[in-house]
């Protein structure tokens, strides 16, 4: 066997371990905690009244208009000086929470504007609530439209975690570091850490495809609403 | 007299029984806790690492055990990257570092350190093929590839070298045999560990530091009591062969002078 | 009962109803006519409060909502008046994500919150007498405009509203699919179906209306029974209006 498929083969334990163990379930968490906070903030400022609406709006801007890097540096190097101490993990949700809650929040408010407005009227004309058209007319329409989208961020998540190795999370691009480190061949491990990120993004994307063409089975809105 | 004499001997009895009342020391912390918690790096062979099944080896790691073994406590680790890793004194995120962190005038006026653990000469590291650069001397408007915050990155600025910023040891070896960086100084310790792996890299010694430089455990200033344990633990190790053992096994010689 | 009294609406500088009053008798259809921007649309969705006056009264049998500038709308008396009607839109607004069968019932379940095997049996009977029963499972956006406009009347039918709202129906369809809706909207009519439709298209408001309101410019320039407007319309404006029906397009006197 080639010393460098060996090297691989006996890599491939502890990086996996550590995909398991912190890359994957940081970007859950933090995906399912950012859509909950995007969800909201787009609530916020398509209803809310003007100064709530405001506050969100900064809160979006800054986040979209800040390297991701640095926010995680902020929370977990910077916060330290005003007494807020994180673990590195937390720190890392933290970081990676805020940060899909701005741009899904984005992604969601223009979903929610997309469905036609004539909806709503349906939805009230029948009789319904704002929270009963929002949950049984609007949402599941917004929800197909947004899939695409929502996804890519997913997946694009995925591999910013890798971020968090810079803030001391021990996850897989980190584990591929330590490695070199004793090693000292950047070359084999890099490219096996990058190996492993597109196996989970691939499958990924191939699963959101799935998704996207289940959804699609009952025709576009578009022509329903014309 | 007699009145005044007992009256004394109950304020002394009250503060000897009060004192231990009074706020915590760290020692007393640490035992209570169970755990000294050690910041290191675990990407700096052969002092910390990741061996090949994953555990976290090394002669800094080793001895940091030993200490927290003469303490009463377990050791626990918490790893990241060099140049933050003081920092997380400051954030009280563990209470000591132990990886060869050298023992500067600098760091004393921040931080206290213990005695000294280990001595390590500079090396100035280049390609095989390098003629221009034969002393540190020659450093001067050469890129040198070091981590920011290090001696030895200091020491590399001091001689006018282009400072080209890296996370870490074997970064920087890497940009020096890629042509990124003339040279790049640090611990002949780690050299050697270098070649072990790599004994094919194209790499060479230019120059070694004649004085030792020594690194010693590093905390926070204020606690004299976690200070002492800790000195009282080192003298121990080294009196009862401990350290003989470690040294040996790691670098096949005796790494305290 | 149902009545609008003395409503006034303004979409920011535009005052586009100006103490406009109506009355819709029960079951009869009630056609508001008039030429663009002159408000019909506008004051039909008033009953329904989709849009809310500026002031005036809106009054369903007992229930009624008085409205004032700058006061607060209160939304249970809202959604009270609301339940009383049902409304049928220009471009149908049927709910995609839905079968036809369940936009019927979605109504019924969620906001009357009937069982699913009653909201169901109703749903197939409305969709029985609108002639869209072999296309219970479709989605909307497989069916025509005016299949898919039969199934919104079918929708709007389900919790037995006091009063059918009418906003524009035909218009987004060419006459031909027109036709089909017409034949429902008329059976609906002889069955004593309380209707209140706006609409441009005068043959439909000649064909089914019994009663006719002729607004122009946010005022009600003449009302009376379909026969007499169409046929002997006292204003100028309105014989001008209606003019271009001809004496066959109009009601038999």
């Amino acid at each position: 066997m080639p010393p460098w498929l060996s090297l691989m083969l006996e890599s491939l334990p502890s990086l996996l371990w550590a995909c398991l163990l912190f890359t994957i379930p940081l970007t859950l968490l933090s995906f399912a905690l950012g859509l909950g906070v995007g969800f909201v903030a787009a609530l916020v400022r398509l209803f809310a009244p003007a100064p709530l609406a405001l506050i969100v709006h900064f809160y979006v801007w800054v986040f979209r208009g800040t390297p991701l890097l640095v926010q995680l540096f902020l929370i977990f190097y910077g916060l330290p000086s005003v007494g807020i101490v994180l673990d590195a993990f937390p720190a890392a949700v933290i970081g990676f929470t805020l940060n899909v809650g701005a741009y899904s929040s984005e992604i969601i408010r223009a979903v929610l504007s997309s469905v036609p407005k004539g909806q709503w009227e349906a939805a009230y004309s029948i009789g319904m609530t704002w929270s009963q058209a929002m949950r049984r007319t609007i949402l599941p329409q917004a929800g197909r439209i947004a899939v695409p989208p929502l996804s890519n961020t997913f997946i694009s998540l995925v591999k910013d975690t890798s971020l968090a190795a810079a803030i001391t999370v021990p996850e897989l691009f980190r584990a591929g570091q330590r490695i070199v480190a004793t090693t000292y061949e950047p070359l084999i491990l890099y490219v096996e850490v990058a190996l492993i990120y597109l196996v989970v993004s691939s499958v990924l994307s191939g699963l959101q495809g799935r998704l996207e063409k289940r959804l699609s089975r009952y025709g576009g809105y578009l022509e329903a609403a014309s | 007299m007699k009145r005044i004499n007992f009256l004394l001997a109950i304020g002394l009895a009250q503060l000897a029984l009060a004192a231990p009342v009074l706020a915590q020391s760290a020692l007393e912390q640490i035992e209570e806790a169970g755990a000294l918690r050690i910041g290191t790096e675990g990407t700096y062979a052969p002092f910390t690492y990741h061996d090949s099944t994953g555990a976290l080896v090394g002669f800094d790691v080793e001895i940091g055990r030993e200490i927290a073994e003469r303490l009463g406590v377990e050791a626990e680790f918490v790893e990241g990257p060099w140049d933050g890793l003081i920092a997380g004194i400051d954030a009280n995120r563990y209470d000591v570092v132990i990886n060869q962190v050298g023992i500067n005038p600098e760091r004393q006026a921040k931080y206290d350190f213990s005695e000294p653990y280990i001595a390590s000469k500079a090396a100035l590291v280049v390609r095989e093929d390098n003629e221009d650069i034969q002393s540190f001397e020659d450093l001067e408007g050469k890129r040198a590839a070091q981590t920011l915050t290090s001696n030895y990155g200091k020491m590399a600025q001091e001689y006018g070298a282009e400072v080209v910023p890296t996370e870490g040891f074997d970064q920087s070896i890497a940009l020096v045999l890629q042509g990124r960086a003339d040279a790049t100084i640090n611990d002949s310790l780690s050299f050697y560990d270098f070649r072990k792996q790599q004994p094919d890299a194209e790499l060479k010694i230019a120059a070694t530091q004649a004085d030792a430089d020594f690194s010693g455990v590093l905390l926070a200033k204020g606690k004299p009591d976690l200070l002492q344990a800790i000195n009282e633990a080192l003298a121990e190790i080294k009196e009862d062969g401990t350290y003989s053992e470690i040294s040996e096994k790691y670098f096949g010689e005796d790494v305290s002078q | 009962m149902i009545a609008l009294e003395e409503i006034d609406k303004s979409f920011d500088d535009l005052h586009v109803l100006k103490g406009t009053s109506l009355t819709v008798r029960e079951g009869g259809v009630t056609a508001l006519i008039g030429p663009s921007g002159s408000g019909k649309s506008t004051l039909l969705r008033c009953v329904n409060l989709l849009e809310i006056p500026q002031s005036g009264r809106v009054r369903i049998d007992d229930a009624m909502i008085a409205f004032t500038p700058g006061g607060k709308v209160d939304r249970k008396a809202v959604l009270a008046l609301r339940r009383k009607t049902g409304m049928v839109f220009q471009n149908f607004q049927l709910f995609p994500h839905l079968t036809a069968l369940e936009n019927v019932m979605e109504g019924l379940l969620t906001v009357l919150r009937w069982d699913r095997g009653r909201a169901r049996q109703r749903a197939e009977d409305l969709l029985e007498k609108v002639g869209m029963s072999e296309k219970a499972d479709a989605w909307p956006s497989s069916l025509s405009g005016g299949q898919q406009q039969r199934v919104a009347i079918a929708r709007a039918l389900a919790p037995s509203p006091k009063v059918l709202l009418c906003d524009e129906p035909t218009s987004a369809l060419d006459p031909e699919l027109a036709v089909e809706v017409v034949e429902v909207l008329a059976q609906l009519a002889r069955e004593g179906t309380t209707m209140l439709m706006a609409t441009h298209d005068l043959r439909l408001a000649a064909s089914i209306a019994s009663e006719v309101v002729f607004l122009d410019g946010g005022v009600v320039v003449e009302s009376g029974p379909a026969t007499q407007l169409f046929g002997a319309p006292q204003r100028n404006r309105t014989k001008q209006f209606v003019s271009t029906l001809t004496a066959q397009e109009r009601p038999p006197a």
